[in-house]
Formats: C-alpha cells, structure tokens, sequence
C-alpha cells in the first residue's frame, strides 16, 4: 500500500556519535631499548611533540567526543597528563588503566569486562595513527552497512602506500569486503578460491592499515570470549575463518589518494612519521598546532622551533640561515652550532650539539651532548645520552638512554646500545651482551630492531622455523602442511603438559590456540588433530592411562568437544542450536582421528570399543555422533573396526528405543 | 613494421555443443544461414591481415574453398588464404601450431572458428604491438550467452576466470571455469604486481596475439599440448620470474567497439549469437543481401529484428519476432516465431507457436503446436497440437543435458 506517508522522509534519528577506543601503548619487544625514555609509546616525542597529541589533534576534528584512553597501569600517569592536557578538547575523556595488559587483547578485555562500550566504536590500536581528514565519509559509509545489515562489525580503515611488509589482503572490489586475509605466519600469500573470483576480489598489496577501525560492539565481546586474542588481526581471521558460522563480515574501505594516513610501528616508520609531520603532509595536523600546552614557532624550510619566553641560544651565526638545515624540529633550549647539518630530524630540548656534526633521519632525546665532527644518519637516541665527538654511529642504531658511547665501539648490525643489560625474563625474545662500558641488545632471532620487515618479509620468531624443519622429517604424506604442523605444535604442548607439575589446562588451551591461529586451520582439523595429537602420546599406549588422563584433562576435551551450559546460557536460541551442532560436529572428528589411528596402529583395534564407551559415559562424545560416524565407517577397507563397534551402536539404539519408551510411558 | 600473419582454427569438434555437431562440423554450423568460420573470417580480413593460414580437416577443405568463395569476401580484401590440413590425431591447439610450426613465419593473430563478432580488431593489434608484449588475449565482458533451449539450468555460469592488474591491463592469471578446482595460492604473482583483480565477469574469446618467438619456443616444450590450459599458463609463469622479457595482457574489448561479440562454443551463445548478430549481419556478409521484407498493409505479416531469406514463404497474420528464418521454410499462416532459429528447409504449420527455440533442418512442426525452449533436431516432427517445454526432440529417449 502506497500513502503519502510513505513519501514523507522517515523521521530522522540521530545516531549517536562514535566513541573513539584509543590504546596508548604498542606491545612490541621491539621498544624494550627505549623503555627508559619513553616508558609510554603515545607519548614518545616525535617532532618534540607527544604522539598521541597527532592522533588526539585529528580526533578532535572528528565527530567523536568521547575519547577512551587505554593504558596499562604502570603507564597510567602518562595517560593522566594527557587527560589534563586534552579535556577540554572533548566533552568526555577518561583514561582506563589495565592491570598487567600485554596486548591489545588484554585492553579490549578489560575495556569490555568493565562494560565501558555501549555502542559502535572506533578502535585506534596505534597511538601514532595520523590521519589529514576527519574521516566522515568513511564513518557515514560504516554506519550505513551497518544499518543494511547489522553482522556488518568493522570496518578497517587502509591508506593507499605500499607496505614494507608487503602484507597482502584480498577485498571485494564491489562491496569492499574482506575477502581474503593471509596466515600470522605467511604475510606474503593468499590462496584464492574459485568465488572468489566470482566476487571480483581486488587483491593488494599496496595498500596500509592505518590502525583506524569503525567496529560494533561484537568485535570487544569477541576479544573478551577468545582470551588468547592478541590484536585486531587475530579477530579479522576468526571472523574470516568462521564466516559461515558467525556470519559476521569485516569491510576495508580505503582512504582516498589526497587523504594521507600513517602509522609508526617500528623505528624507520618512527622516523618516516617524523619526517611526513615537518613536511606537513597530513595539515591541518602540524606540530605547531598539536600540542596544547607548548608554543613552537614554524619557519621556513619546515624548522620548528619551541619556545618558552626565553629565546633558544643560538652559537655563532644563526643556524636558520644555514640553509643546509631544513626539516628539522628543535626542542627548548636545544643549542646547535655552526656548521652543523641536520635533515628530517628532531632533536630534544637542552640537547647540545657541536660544530660540524651532520645528523640525517634521526630522532634525538632530551639532554644529550653530541660532540664535534659526529656523524649521525638513520638512528634513535634516547634521552642523557653523550656521543663524543668524531664519532661515527652505524646506520640503524637505537641508543638507549643515559649512555656514553663509546669511540671504538664495533660496528654491530642490527642491535641496540645500552646502558644496563636487557631484563631477559620481562623480554624473552631478546638478549645481550656487555661489550666495553656499554650492553648491545639483540634480537634472539637475529631480526633487526630497526625495522619490522626485511625485503618485504617479517621476521618470525625462531620457534616458527624450528618447527618448520622438524615437519619436512615427519611428513609422510600428502597432508596439508599447516594442519601437520599444527599437530605436531599441539602434540609437543601435549608432551610439555605432561611432563609439567601442576598439569594447567587452561595454558595448553591457549597454547593449542595460538597455534591454531598461527596455522590458520579450520575448527573441524582443530578438533581433529587435537585428538590425534592426545592419542599419540606415548602416554596413552594403553586403556587404562589413557582413560585416567581423559579425566584428568576433561577440561581441554569440554573445551573443544562438548556445549556447556555456562557458555549456552549467554547465547541466543538460534546460536545456542549452532553451537550444538557445531560441537557435535567436532565430536565426530574425535572420533574420525581415532578411526585414523587404527590405521597406523593395528593393536590400537582391540581398544576401540572400550575408549568409545568409556567416551561416551563421560559425556564427551555424544549419542548422535557415535551413530553418524559409525554410518560413515567404510564396510569393506575398515570391516574389522566397523564390526567391533557394533555392539555398542546396538547397545545406544536399544537405549534410545528405551528411553522413548519412558517418555511415552511419563506422557 | 612488418604484417601478422592471421590464423584461423577450423578443426575444432565442437565438443560442448553435440546436439547441434553431430553431423556437421562445427566451424560448418550455420549462424544466420552463413557458415560460422566465415564470420572470425571476415573479421581477419577487415583487420588488414592479407596472409591468413587456415587448420581444416582434410574432409571439408573443398567445402570451405567453396564457402569462401560464394561469400566474395575476397573480391572486397584481397588476401592469400592458405589451407592446411590436420589429421584427427593431432590433439590439443598447442599441438597443432608444434606439428606445422614451418608454415607460421611471423607473428600470429590466433582466432577460433567460434568468435563470432563484429568488432574491430585493429585495436587489439595496436595494443599488441604498443605494449610490446608476448601475448595478448582478447577477453569481453559483454559477450553474448544464455541459458541453452531445453535445458533446465538458469543462468550460464561464468566461462572464465581471471586474474587482471586492473591499471594496466597485464593478465596474470587465466583459467576456464570448469578447469579451476583446486585453490590457488598467489606469492609469487604479489610479489610481481601489487595489486591484481580477480574477476569471472570476462569471456576470454579465444583470439590471441602471439609473439613469433614465442611461438617457436613452443616447439622445444613437451609436455604443452593445449593452448589454453597449457601454454598460456606457462607464458604467464614466465612473467614472474626476475628479468624476464615475457609480458602478457588481456585486450578488454571496449563497449564502444561493436555491437556484438560472442565465443560461440556452446548451444546457448550458439543461438544466443544468431539472433543478435541480424543488426550487422548486412554489413558483415553484404553477399547475402537484405533478406525479405514484407508489407504489412498487403498481408498482415509482422516481422520484427529477424531475418527471413528470400527463399522463404510465410503465410498470412504471421507474427516473426527477432528470430531467424532460412532458406526454403514454409511458414503457415497465423503462426508465431519469437526468439528462434529455424533451419532450412523446415515446415511449421498453420497457427504453430514457437518460441526461443532451436527448429533444425528439414524438421516439421504441425498445425497449432506450441513448443518453447527446445531444440528440435534434424527431420524430427512434432506433431499437430502437441505442447513442448525445455525439450529436446531428437527421437532418442534419454534426454540431453547441457553439461
């Protein structure tokens, strides 16, 4: 039926604004070096001005007014001080301080737990996201997916630069989609599948996140209900891989070319940011005008300078003249002498540096002396430290704070200097070692600090490789390689768990997770392989211990085996019957990898029957699913194992006819 | 700049459409009552290619002598057209271009008997040579397709699927349809290009421009034995290799260029061919004349979008809508012919309805029969009243279907 009604503009609602989820540390080992000086990455000094005041300044601009801080509690001052610096700025800023966080995850959760999201938000998982617009299109087209279909949760925000990482991504060139989002452990490839095609899937690797999503409230529960999530990407590929299960999509919507967007996340990125910012490439966002308590002047040949009332001393003639200066931000009372060249650098206040020094790319701390005749190119200096003069510092160099550097120093690629040792038990993935008056930090992969992906490759942790080697021994057939390696991922935590003490399941589940991520294997292989995994300990070899390690691990099987009424109670009826299924699904790979197991080990046969019976009166496998998959044993090559199990289906369909009965009979 | 040397590959079966090929070669099937080669043909000679080898089976080389020459599409551009014949045992296309590799001296514009097109391909030719590439494809978004009268099927599927760097055109992945069944996994082709379009919306129409050198090369390669599924494959692995010289590019046919472009290897782009080529078919084939044409007032007979030969008779009240109608058909009054071919030779009688429908030589359609979405084979007889729908008459029992 037609009316004039339908004509009229539907009353307009007013959506209310985004609240902006801002976390203000990087959880990367990779700053461990720089820990001393800057202990909170938003507030690291990039262009003297704290980082988070970029991202804080182009929030601003947005339509969000309501800011949340996230910080883990031994940074909460620094996030304090950015508070008091900000408030007026946004009608609502509040600092979330999070007990002991070592991830995004560890954020999100808390954030969540405490019940602080109540509506969409955008998330800003790096406190060095700058961007030059106020990103209205891109928030107007997030809400309008997600008025079109509310299971439309994120959408990530990319900028148009090719990334170091060469990270690849596939997007529906339609719809803007995700469609493909590669492995932790291989960046570089995708697999495409044939609708993929179909769909018109634009696949780039010339394209960067710049830390920026639009996201519903679904993606902080996801976080919260996988406790070994890390970061966004880990929800971007349950999602991703669980797409016809939780029906969820995540959208990329790409930043036009005279829109620019950056984000730091290693030192070269670091540098690069602080370049772009006293280029002003992202204007209106310029270090002049971000930071709200400081004065700095802008000059020509982009050389900013702060001030204080007090001029800054200049020696000799006045460097500004040089013109072989430019880009060049200088804190208070920072002195430089004549002759010096500095490029695409900041240098910090009360900072001194002599004559005839050259200082290219480089980012310098508060406090420093920097001799005469040094050269400085492509390093990151932290605060107190003395250089002196004539020496030569190795491209690529991070120089911790408070050292003295010394002359002779040789020249190690891709290490820090120190002034005290590396704390090995807070940062397991690095090492070092004392060399002359100073420590030299390294990472135990041999990856450099410097930056995050060489030739376009990341560098994984040893561990990865190690077990990359051992699987070439083990193959003996044409299995997947992901789902090979992840059960030999699993069977080693296995054999780790058993050879431990107090036997923790909750740590073998997150450790099965993460290699589950890290694969990038799909639910059905998990519950498969993870049974294999458990029957090939050498433990289980006979009934009886196997049965007691069942008990005693019953935990790890609920996990992954069975519905319970806890994790049921929250969901809605049509996700409660989809879990049920989902498991019992799971349930039947339990028992397919036991029927894999008769095949390598003819002995295990004879105990079968017992281990299934035993299976089911412990509620780990349920009726259903022994009847389906017993249905699905092969008469002829797998005769013996299907007559075995005979009796025990008679057994199961007796008592279902039984039970019947009884509930006939109580009607 | 020297000329291509054009070749055109007569020796298909036509193994996708055996209800129509079944005794009759395929590059022999009537389109609009002309032999199908003669329109990849014409579209050779119209690109100025004036040396054009011919791969035929030895049986029906006299037949396309004579075709050739009753279409005087060599009295308008003169061209050397040279026949060379193939045995059945040579296999794959690949093969073919292996076996006679001596006769290709330059490089070729390689077309399939099946593209049926009035397109130019001057273009694709100047891209070829501006681009400086080994190989270039012609693939079109708009080629003609639908669903095949008597089958039950909706839509056709996609017929190719393809990896494209978007900016420039450069193909990077190529496979058809139906061969695509495993995953692919893409490293090596990211490495080479940043950003690629995967996409099913092309029909690779089966005319390349190939590099003469490459073309030699193919005789060194065992185990390349199909074009398509072979060597292009190997072509465009070559592309990701560091320095290499090997440059492959899909020629998207812009919309602009021809009205009508169809890869005519199955029964639905068949037919579906038939009836949109009519609006250049005068041009295309100037031999054939303008077909017959009726005056409404005098006899009442409506004829819309079709083509109905000289030779034809149709009775009075008869309404003929953007269909295909041939030599010597007898076509009774008060009769309907929507969206169909009818072949030589046919009779439909009085008050019969036909619609989207394939009518095949010599067959009859009795009086007030109504068939629509069938095919009706050679000399079958529907007879008078019958009702048919998504059938195929061919006397068999066992019905065909379109995989």
């Amino acid at each position: 039926m037609t009316t004039a009604a339908a004509f009229k503009k539907p009353p307009k609602k007013e959506e209310p604004k985004l609240t902006a989820v801002l976390i203000l540390d990087v959880f990367d080992q990779r700053f461990a070096p720089i820990h001393d000086s800057f202990p909170c990455f938003g507030t690291l000094p990039i262009c003297n001005v704290p980082a988070v005041n970029f991202c804080l300044s182009w929030l601003m601009r947005t339509e969000v007014k309501s800011v949340m801080l996230v910080v883990s509690r031994l940074n909460e001052k620094h996030a304090q001080s950015v508070r008091n610096e900000w408030k007026l700025a946004f009608e609502e800023l509040t600092v979330v301080a999070v007990d002991g966080a070592t991830s995004v995850g560890d954020c999100m959760r808390e954030v969540h737990n405490r019940e602080l999201i109540t509506a969409d938000f955008m998330l800003i998982t790096n406190p060095t996201s700058v961007v030059s617009t106020t990103l209205a299109p891109q928030i107007a087209e997030f809400r309008k997916r997600r008025r079109e279909n509310p299971d439309n949760v994120m959408t990530m925000v990319y900028s148009n630069r090719e990334n170091p990482e060469h990270f690849v991504i596939g997007v529906s060139s339609e719809t803007s989609k995700l469609m493909l989002y590669p492995a932790a452990n291989s960046l570089n490839q995708l697999k495409a599948e044939k609708r993929d095609f179909y769909e018109g899937v634009d696949i780039r690797r010339d394209l960067t996140h710049t830390g920026i999503a639009f996201c519903s409230r679904l993606i902080a529960t996801q976080f919260s209900d996988n406790f070994d999530f890390v970061g966004i990407d880990d929800v971007v590929r349950e999602i991703l891989s669980k797409d016809d299960i939780l029906g969820m999509s995540v959208h990329v919507e790409v930043l036009p070319t005279k829109d620019r967007a950056f984000c730091a996340f290693d030192y070269e990125s670091l540098i690069l940011l602080n370049t772009l910012l006293l280029e002003r490439w992202f204007y209106p966002v310029t270090p002049e005008n971000s930071d709200p308590t400081r004065f700095f002047s802008a000059n020509p040949r982009n050389c900013y300078l702060e001030e204080d009332g007090d001029e800054i001393s200049i020696k000799a003639n006045t460097w500004i003249l040089n013109d072989q200066c430019s880009t060049v931000s200088l804190g208070q009372n920072a002195t430089v002498s004549y002759d010096t060249v500095i490029l695409n650098s900041s240098i910090g206040a009360h900072t001194d540096i002599a004559q005839n020094s050259r200082i290219v790319g480089s980012i310098i701390g508060a406090n420093c002396k920097i001799g005469a005749g040094c050269q400085i190119q492509y390093a990151f200096i932290g605060d107190n430290v003395t250089i002196p003069a004539g020496t030569n510092i190795q491209k690529e160099t991070i120089v911790g704070r408070g050292v003295v550097f010394p002359k002779d120093l040789p020249a190690i690629h891709n290490s820090a200097v120190l002034k005290s040792p590396i704390n090995e038990e807070k940062y397991e993935k690095l090492t070092s070692q004392h060399i002359g008056s100073v420590h030299v930090a390294k990472f135990r992969h041999g990856g450099p600090f410097w930056r995050r992906a060489v030739d376009g490759k990341t560098f994984f942790g040893v561990d990865d490789e190690g077990c990359s080697d051992e699987e070439e021994t083990s193959d003996d057939d044409d299995v997947d390689d992901t789902t090979r390696q992840f059960h030999d991922e699993v069977f080693e935590s296995m054999q780790k768990t058993l050879e431990s003490e107090n036997q923790v399941m909750r740590n073998l589940i997150l450790e099965i997770n993460s290699s589950k991520l890290a694969c990038n294997v799909t639910m059905d292989e998990v519950a498969r392989n993870v049974f294999a995994a458990f029957l090939k300990l050498p433990h289980n070899q006979q009934l009886a211990p196997t049965k007691d390690l069942i008990k005693k691990w019953r935990d790890l099987f609920i996990n992954y085996y069975i519905s319970t009424p806890e994790s049921l109670r929250k969901k809605t009826a049509d996700q409660q019957r989809f879990e049920i299924e989902l498991k019992k699904k799971c349930q039947i790979q339990m028992l397919l990898s036991i029927e894999d197991r008769t095949e390598k080990d003819p002995e295990f046969l004879t105990r079968v029957p017992h281990l299934v019976h035993f299976l089911f009166t412990e509620e780990l496998a349920g009726e259903e699913a022994i009847l389906e998959w017993h249905g699905s044993i092969d008469e002829e090559e797998r005769a013996e194992l299907k007559q075995k199990m005979q009796p025990i289906v008679d057994w199961l369909e007796e008592e279902e006819e039984d039970e019947e009965e009884t509930d006939e009979e109580e009607e | 700049m020297h000329e291509m040397q054009g070749v055109l590959l007569c020796s298909g079966g036509g193994t996708r459409m055996p209800a129509l090929t079944h005794d009759v070669q395929k590059c022999l099937l009537p389109i609009v009552g002309v032999p199908m080669f003669l329109y990849p043909l014409s579209s050779l000679l119209r690109a100025g290619i004036t040396d054009i080898k011919i791969f035929v089976r030895e049986v029906i080389q006299p037949i396309l002598e004579k075709e050739v020459k009753k279409s005087k599409l060599l009295e308008k551009y003169p061209a050397n057209l040279d026949y060379i014949t193939v045995s059945q045992e040579d296999y794959g296309t690949a093969d073919l271009l292996k076996n006679h590799q001596s006769k290709i001296t330059r490089d070729a514009l390689i077309v399939s008997c099946d593209f049926i097109s009035d397109a130019s391909l001057i273009p694709l030719v100047d891209f070829f040579r501006a681009t400086n590439s080994t190989l270039v494809a012609l693939i079109a978004d708009t080629c003609v397709n639908a669903p095949a009268p008597g089958s039950k099927s909706k839509k056709p599927r996609a017929s190719d699927v393809m990896g494209i760097v978007e900016s420039t055109g450069q193909l990077v992945f190529l496979c058809g349809d139906d061969d695509f069944d495993a995953p692919i996994l893409m490293e090596n082709t990211l490495k080479t290009f940043p950003s690629i379009r995967l996409t099913s919306k092309y029909n690779d129409c089966h005319v390349y421009a190939v590099r003469h050198k490459a073309l030699a090369q193919l005789s060194r390669s065992k185990h390349i034995s199909s074009f398509k599924a072979d060597f292009i494959p190997h072509l465009i692995e070559k592309q990701f290799e560091s320095d290499s010289e090997v440059k492959c590019f899909a020629y998207r046919l812009p919309h602009e260029n021809g009205y009508v472009t169809a890869h005519a290897n199955t029964i639905g782009a068949y037919f579906e061919v038939n009836k949109a080529i009519q609006k250049s078919f005068a041009r295309l084939m100037e031999y054939r004349g303008n077909g017959k044409t009726f005056n409404h007032k005098v006899d009442k007979i409506s004829s819309h979008e079709s083509r109905i030969e000289e030779s034809a008779q149709v009775g009075k009240e008869s309404i003929i809508k953007r269909s295909v109608i041939l030599d010597n058909c007898r076509v009774g009054e008060k009769t309907k012919v929507k969206e169909s071919i009818i072949a030589r030779g046919v009779a439909i009688g009085n008050g019969a309805s036909v619609t989207n429908s394939i009518v095949c030589e010599g067959a009859e359609i009795g009086e007030n029969a109504d068939i629509t979405n069938c095919i009706v084979a050679k000399d079958q007889k529907v007879p008078a009243k019958s009702k048919l729908q998504n059938e195929v008459v061919d006397g068999v029992d066992d019905g065909w279907t379109d995989d």
